[in-house]
């Protein structure tokens, strides 16, 4: 069931351009959507647009089916927990949690019921009586996230709830927030600047550029298929090279890559980025290549196809780590573009400056050019 | 619109402020710069020429910088004790310090005359500059405990550590290591500390005595005994460029707090360990009941003491009528005056001060405005303040019958301030997402205003409210000036009484120093229980 729909939803701040840009968004019941992007990307504005805080210039916002426009923030039924948490500082815990079941005209009993079970929830049932202000960073957030669930919301929005918290506290929170949402006739959008945390905790993830929603899909997806540059570069899913792409091959700074074997024929995805496939459309154009770093190794022996191919990147070795059961090796291509890779396996010479050949999966290269940069793919 | 709803909220408390604040001022800067009809800066050259008040300016100041140099002293090894060491007690020691700094300068006055009175079989220090350092220490030991103190607790105790680690010795380490990071704290108590001494009014003229006077007693005098308005005027024109060169000075060296609180407003406080520990605390308790806590009981004893024996009749005798002419009507009419005056006084600095306030914080300019004219009551002396208020007022509406009513109003100039101080803060502090998040919560605009709002406010409001009463009913510098001899307040009283000859005039004086301690004390009591985190903290 769909909980959230927006529709081509716009906004500025006072005379300003636009802060957000047609904006197409849903949460369905029982997921977590994040919405991930860098600070001033408008995040926390889209958050304030579907809580009714900011006005709209444009498009429409729906919940449960029923357009909002007309109804004001108070009876929408939106949860909203501030990165900062905003609780009550006249109010003791309880107080605070009470509010929105008070606001809703519960009895007594019904009210402390709601205040037991949302405190109970989130962990903290022992702070019931405590001034907010005694409370610890992190008491203080559960404590927002009681207050927001107390009132029953249909969609609970948060706006980097986590950002204040060390990392070991903020990594439990996370992995608890998917089991607020579970089951419950609710969803939950997730603001956030921390991809790792979008990638554990969403079912989808939303990626925001300054101001346009660039891709909305499952995190896989998301990592496996950047819509564009922007995205890939935000997600840190590897290197971006400026190329000519002249019959499926890659030429640049870097050197020179073989996309698509002309003899075994074109493959791959259709649509605006494509993979090595669709590069041959490409033929003597300017183009960027995404290069996972996942389709990135250390060549070997047996790397016979690929060396044969040219489905190589030459390299300068900067460090060498030994990690366990892997190493993690820095190195520089040619234009200068700096990489750290996994691999199993360990270079013959580890002095940083040593020349070393890469093995690339070119099936995982994504192809870039410029007229789809700024193309979201939509789900 | 705004600036409509601005410039209305800020149009009650400019005229106030402009009629009886900003015009006496003007008329003391013209008389002492001797702008109205002699030569310009005239009255500021025969004062600074006259060797006696010479003598009292530069007294005003070296006792000034013996009196914060001697508070800081005892003050800083205090609040190290209270702020790094957790010890059955130590919350109730640190709300005892502030008992002395809320208490009234002439309640201070009288318990450091009756415990001078009870040394002086052993060592008599009646009006001598020491009894006026250490009643100076008294009041201020609690500026330095709080303000040092409030840094020290939520210092991160790591460095200090490290240091030690690497070879320190403990007093190394608190000389190189935690004083520069209290730097900011302590420069910031000095300076108030200094300002506070520097202008010193009750206690100077009730410990001093002849040729020990400070600018703000010299001004009383030349007002009172000798009605020298020029050279009054032009002492308090010397008062202010000083008052405004410490200021200066102070924000000059004052820079960013050059350490960080730990976070979360997380403590470094520890169990004592060693027989070490346990002496600093003793040391510190001890310290303390010597400084602060002896005077207060000395007082009580004081006012307690009938003859050989003990007994309330000092505070029975409060109703009955006085002998001598100086104090033409009972204690009790005085005590009922300062009630009545404190609670005029209050109300009207909290209608002043709250419309002030909502101007300061609406963000438009006559609000800004408002902001900057506010700060300016606060740094001028309740003596300079009274003398303006007897230029400005001699004659007019408040000359005849009127006059009763420049009481409160003094008083209300003095608490305004301090309305706005507690008021300001809470109003800015309501951030506009605590509305928010009652409104995604359901709350409609009426009832956030009424839930989050009014609450918050009305706190504020009523420790504003304490705060000012507590101010009023203990003010004695601008009060001296205007109140009359038939409608004096207590701390008045205790001030004619003082200056009476014989035991049972003593004994009054203390049992009315001990009734006026109990009302503050009671009030500041109660704003402590209603104030909401840390808002309204002393």
């Amino acid at each position: 069931m769909e909980i959230l729909r927006a529709h081509g939803l716009t906004a500025a701040y006072g005379e300003a351009s636009a802060v957000l840009t047609d904006i197409d968004i849903d949460v369905r019941a029982g997921e977590v959507v994040a919405l991930l992007g860098a600070s001033g990307s408008g995040k926390s504005t889209l958050l304030r647009c579907i809580a009714g805080l900011h006005p709209l210039t444009g498009g429409r916002v729906l919940l449960g089916g029923q357009d909002v426009h007309d109804v004001p923030v108070e009876q929408r039924g939106i949860g909203l927990v501030f990165q900062d948490h905003a609780l009550f500082p006249h109010r003791d815990v309880a107080g605070n949690v009470a509010f929105g079941p008070r606001m809703q005209g519960l009895d007594r009993a019904a009210i402390a019921r709601r205040v037991s079970h949302a405190l109970t929830s989130v962990g903290i049932a022992e702070l019931h009586d405590r001034a907010v202000d005694e409370l610890s960073g992190g008491e203080q957030q559960r404590v927002a996230l009681a207050r927001a669930l107390a009132a029953r919301p249909r969609l609970l929005l948060l706006d980097e709830p986590y950002g204040s918290l060390d990392r070991p506290l903020r990594e439990r929170l996370i992995a608890e927030l998917p089991g607020l949402v579970e089951g419950a006739d609710r969803g939950a959008l997730l603001v956030t600047h921390d991809q790792q945390e979008a990638l554990r905790v969403a079912d989808r993830i939303a990626i925001l550029v300054d101001g346009t929603l660039r891709q909305l899909d499952t995190p896989e997806r998301i990592w496996a298929a950047p819509a564009d540059p922007d995205v890939a570069m935000f997600l840190d899913v590897g290197p971006l090279l400026d190329a000519e792409l002249t019959g499926g091959v890659a030429h640049g700074a870097f050197g020179r890559l073989v996309l698509a074997d002309t003899a075994a024929g074109a493959t791959g995805a259709a649509g605006t980025a494509g993979t090595a496939g669709t590069a041959q459309r490409d033929a003597g154009r300017a183009v960027r290549l995404l290069v996972p770093r996942t389709a990135l190794d250390v060549l070997a022996d047996g790397d016979r196809v690929e060396r044969a191919h040219g489905r190589t990147l030459e390299a300068r070795i900067v460090t060498v780590r030994f990690a366990g059961d892997h190493h993690r090796i820095e190195v520089a291509l040619l234009d200068g573009t700096r990489v750290t890779l996994r691999t199993d396996r360990r270079p013959a010479t580890t002095a940083p400056g040593t020349m070393i050949v890469l093995a690339v999966d070119v099936e995982a290269v994504r192809v870039h050019t410029p007229d789809n940069a700024a193309n979201s793919s939509r789900p | 619109m705004r600036t409509g709803r601005g410039a209305a909220l800020a149009a009650l408390p400019l005229v106030f402020l402009g009629l009886f604040f900003a015009w006496p001022m003007a008329l003391v800067l013209a008389r002492g710069l001797g702008v109205d009809g002699e030569a310009l800066l005239a009255p500021l050259r025969d004062v600074t020429r006259d060797p006696y008040l010479r003598g009292v300016a530069w007294f005003t100041f070296w006792q000034a910088v013996l009196s914060t140099a001697l508070t800081l002293a005892i003050g800083i090894p205090v609040a190290g004790v209270l702020n790094t060491l957790e010890f059955r007690g130590r919350r109730a020691i640190e709300a005892a310090t502030i008992v002395p700094f809320v208490l009234p300068t002439v309640v201070v006055g009288s318990a450091f005359v009756a415990l001078l009175t009870r040394l002086s079989p052993i060592i008599d220090l009646r009006r001598t500059v020491i009894a006026i350092l250490l009643a100076h220490v008294f009041f201020n030991v609690s500026v330095v405990v709080r303000t040092v103190g409030g840094l020290w607790r939520h210092l991160d105790a790591a460095p200090v550590l490290a240091a030690r680690t690497l070879g320190a010795s403990r007093m190394r380490a608190f000389l190189q290591v935690t004083l520069p990071r209290l730097r900011p704290a302590i420069a910031a108590a000095a300076a108030v500390v200094f300002l506070f001494t520097f202008t010193s009014f009750g206690v100077v003229l009730i410990l001093g005595g002849p040729g020990r006077a400070t600018l703000e007693v010299e001004i009383h005098r030349a007002t009172s005994q000798l009605l020298d308005l020029r050279t009054a005027a032009a002492l308090s024109v010397l008062q202010l460029l000083a008052v405004v060169a410490t200021l200066g000075i102070y924000d000059r060296t004052r820079r960013p707090l050059a350490a960080r609180p730990l976070a979360g407003g997380a403590t470094s406080l520890r169990h004592p360990t060693s027989a070490r520990d346990r002496a600093a605390i003793a040391g510190a308790i001890g310290l303390l009941l010597i400084v602060q806590g002896l005077p207060l009981v000395a007082l009580m004893e004081r006012a307690l003491r009938v003859g050989d024996g003990w007994g309330f009749a000092h505070f029975r005798s409060l109703g009955a009528p006085t002998r001598e002419a100086v104090l033409s009507v009972t204690p009790v009419v005085a005590v009922r005056n300062s009630l009545l005056f404190a609670g005029i006084a209050t109300v009207t600095a909290m209608i002043i001060g709250t419309l002030a306030s909502l101007a300061a914080v609406s963000g438009t300019r006559s609000g800004r405005l408002m902001d900057g004219a506010l700060m300016v009551p606060l740094g001028t002396s309740a003596v300079t303040l009274g003398l303006g208020l007897l230029l400005a007022f001699r004659s007019g509406p408040f000359a005849g019958a009127g006059a009763i009513l420049l009481v409160p109003l003094a008083q209300a100039l003095v608490a305004t301030p301090f309305v706005v101080r507690t008021m300001l803060p809470v109003l800015r502090s309501i951030d506009d997402r605590l509305r928010e998040a009652a409104a995604t919560l359901g709350a409609t605009p009426q009832r956030i205003w009424r839930e989050i709002d009014l609450p918050i406010v009305s706190r504020a409001g009523l420790v504003a409210a304490g705060f000012a009463f507590a101010v009023t009913v203990g003010e004695f510098g601008a009060t001296v000036f205007v109140a009359r001899a038939s409608n004096p307040t207590i701390p008045v009283a205790i001030y004619r009484a003082l200056g009476l000859p014989g035991a049972v005039n003593l004994g009054r004086a203390m049992a009315l120093s001990v009734t006026l301690a109990l009302i503050t004390g009671i009030v500041v009591l109660l704003i402590d229980r209603i104030r909401v985190g840390s808002v309204g903290r002393f």
